[in-house]
């Protein structure tokens, strides 16, 4: 992975935890080089050295690959259940969840 | 690309704990999703008012957004619209808890011989609605998305639906109801339906002509079979309980017939434990008469296609058969559900790690069965201390942080047990009960792997 790849990744994990980030990238609007341009330019603001060259092959290995693991999918596919099982000896009263 | 927006559908909330600090969480039904950055990245923005195709996603963050649509998780929307505030990402600073067993009361209209909290002598004394909201409003901060009702009798509050609309305002959910089912009517069920709780009813019976002798009250039998019909009709879910002993036991065959005319969902069957009223009591049933009675019973549910899922003790938790469905040993989960592996990072007990139990003198603890031990005396109390902080409290977190390898490393015959994978050293409470140490093996765990006794219960189940 680039540098600039690793930028443009950790500029995107940034704006998990920082809404008010994501939604100053969210509001950019304009045609693909006025939207890449301010979007380097807020990433410069908040820390990270991403160009625009970088958002461009980014986004285009992004398209290209797979870069969602399967876990990630899977957690949000699965539910998960509480499981009583013959060791518990308490059930009397005790909450086992939904069954 | 035009703009694409989206929002959470109304029943699931985005919450994070210290140790998980992202999930999605069904507050009506309990479903509860882990989410990665990426999805919890998506699944805030699903807010009504940020463009899911504007520069701040990616292709894989659409994907995910296609994930949670399908799953029902997320609803395309226009911009714009409304969202409920409650749904909005809010992290506690406290470990996960998945729920409260919550004794809103410790009062009862019955008398119980085999009362575990010694109802009704009120010595856990009980909650003014002061207090619950109180406690509720810590759930709330917390980030507890559910909780069962226990007591004492639950319905025996006066204001029950209050406590209904409490919880209903916090979105806690409610999973279930612990009751005798004496004082189940139309009107307080109609409460939980119309609050949008369909919580699971689990209601004790201790057997056909024994009930009104367990229970210390003449003619409840009657009120509770009615309760349970009550229960039915109005489309709830039913467990019943049974508490079994050398008085009741007989009464099982015409139990095992009322449970079918009453077309329940469940049945449980075990000895009462050993705790409360029930201490020294003359009549209880040796493990090998606790066996006997359950294997009776699992043929002739086996026999009978299964009508009901069926909890025999500690011998099993069987699937009710669907009808028309072939019994063939082979297929998985069929008449059995399939049990967890353990393994050494397994948790020692998952309700534990997760679910505590409130009493109502505000005492929390890892589970009901430490209620008559001396461990109760050492367990905070949410009348004087904050939830999100006693959950951290390090005396607590050993217990419900215990791993089964700290069992393992207690523990030589275990390590080297052909059964721990499904017996996993067994029950703390009894461990503690039995032997006095609560990180011993479960000497009764012990006896019914060995002896070979859940595998005969599973070969039993899946009989023609």
């Amino acid at each position: 992975m680039t540098d600039g790849r690793r930028q443009v990744e950790a500029f995107f994990a940034k704006m998990v935890e920082d809404t008010a980030l994501r939604d100053k990238v969210a509001s950019i609007k304009g045609d693909e080089n006025e939207v890449y341009t301010r979007m380097a330019a807020v990433a410069g603001e908040a820390g990270f050295d991403v160009t625009v060259d970088d958002l461009r092959a980014s986004r285009s290995a992004f398209e290209e690959g797979a870069e969602l693991d399967d876990d990630e999918l899977d957690k949000v596919s699965a539910g998960c259940a509480s499981v009583c099982t013959e060791v518990c000896g308490m059930f009397l009263g005790h909450y086992i969840g939904r069954q | 690309m035009p703009a694409r927006y989206a929002r959470l559908t109304d029943q699931w909330l985005l919450r994070g704990w210290s140790d998980l600090p992202f999930a999605a969480v069904n507050w009506r039904n309990g479903d509860f999703r882990e989410l990665g950055r990426n999805s919890f990245y998506v699944a805030q923005a699903c807010d009504g008012r940020t463009d899911l195709h504007s520069a701040a996603f990616l292709p894989r963050h659409h994907r995910l957004l296609d994930v949670l649509i399908a799953g029902g998780i997320a609803e395309a929307c226009a911009n714009g619209d409304p969202v409920d505030p409650a749904q909005k990402y809010r992290r506690a600073e406290n470990p996960l808890i998945r729920g409260i067993c919550f004794s809103i009361t410790s009062r009862c209209n019955l008398n119980c011989r085999h009362c575990f909290m010694e109802a009704p002598s009120n010595r856990h004394r009980d909650l003014t609605f002061a207090d619950l909201v109180g406690l509720v409003d810590q759930f709330d901060r917390a980030n507890v998305p559910e909780v069962a009702l226990t007591g004492g009798e639950p319905l025996i509050r006066r204001d029950l639906p209050d406590v209904i609309h409490l919880l209903t305002g916090r979105r806690i959910g409610i999973a279930e109801v612990f009751s005798n089912g004496v004082l189940v009517t139309e009107r307080i069920l109609e409460e939980f339906l119309a609050s949008g709780h369909r919580p699971y009813f689990k209601v004790s019976f201790d057997g056909c002509g024994a009930h009104d002798f367990m229970r210390g009250s003449r003619g409840c039998e009657a009120k509770v079979v009615r309760g349970i019909r009550t229960l039915r009709e109005a489309g709830l879910p039913v467990t019943v309980i049974t508490s079994v002993d050398r008085v009741s036991r007989d009464s099982m065959p015409e139990t095992y017939e009322l449970m079918k005319s009453l077309d329940v969902d469940g049945w449980w069957i075990a000895p009462p434990v050993e705790m409360g009223n029930w201490q020294g009591s003359t009549t209880g049933l040796s493990t090998a008469e606790t066996i006997s009675l359950c294997a009776s019973v699992l043929r002739r549910w086996a026999a009978d296609g299964g009508p009901f899922d069926l909890k025999l003790w500690r011998l099993g938790l069987y699937r009710k058969h669907e009808s028309g469905e072939g019994r063939d040993a082979d297929r998985v989960g069929d008449g059995v559900l399939p049990a967890p592996l353990f393994t050494a990072e397994s948790w020692n007990c998952a309700g534990t790690h997760s679910r505590p139990y409130l009493l109502p003198d505000g005492t929390l603890l890892p589970c009901s069965g430490y209620t008559s031990t001396t461990l109760a005396g050492q367990m905070p109390n949410l009348l004087h201390r904050e939830l999100s902080e006693v959950w951290n409290d390090p005396q607590l977190r050993d217990i419900c942080d215990l791993r089964k390898r700290d069992l393992l490393a207690r523990n030589d015959e275990c390590a080297s047990c052909e059964h721990f994978a499904l017996c996993g050293s067994g029950c703390r409470v009894f461990a503690l009960t039995e032997t006095g140490d609560a990180l011993a093996r479960d000497p009764v765990a012990c006896d019914l792997f060995r002896n070979g006794h859940i595998r005969r219960f599973r070969e039993m189940s899946t009989a023609r």
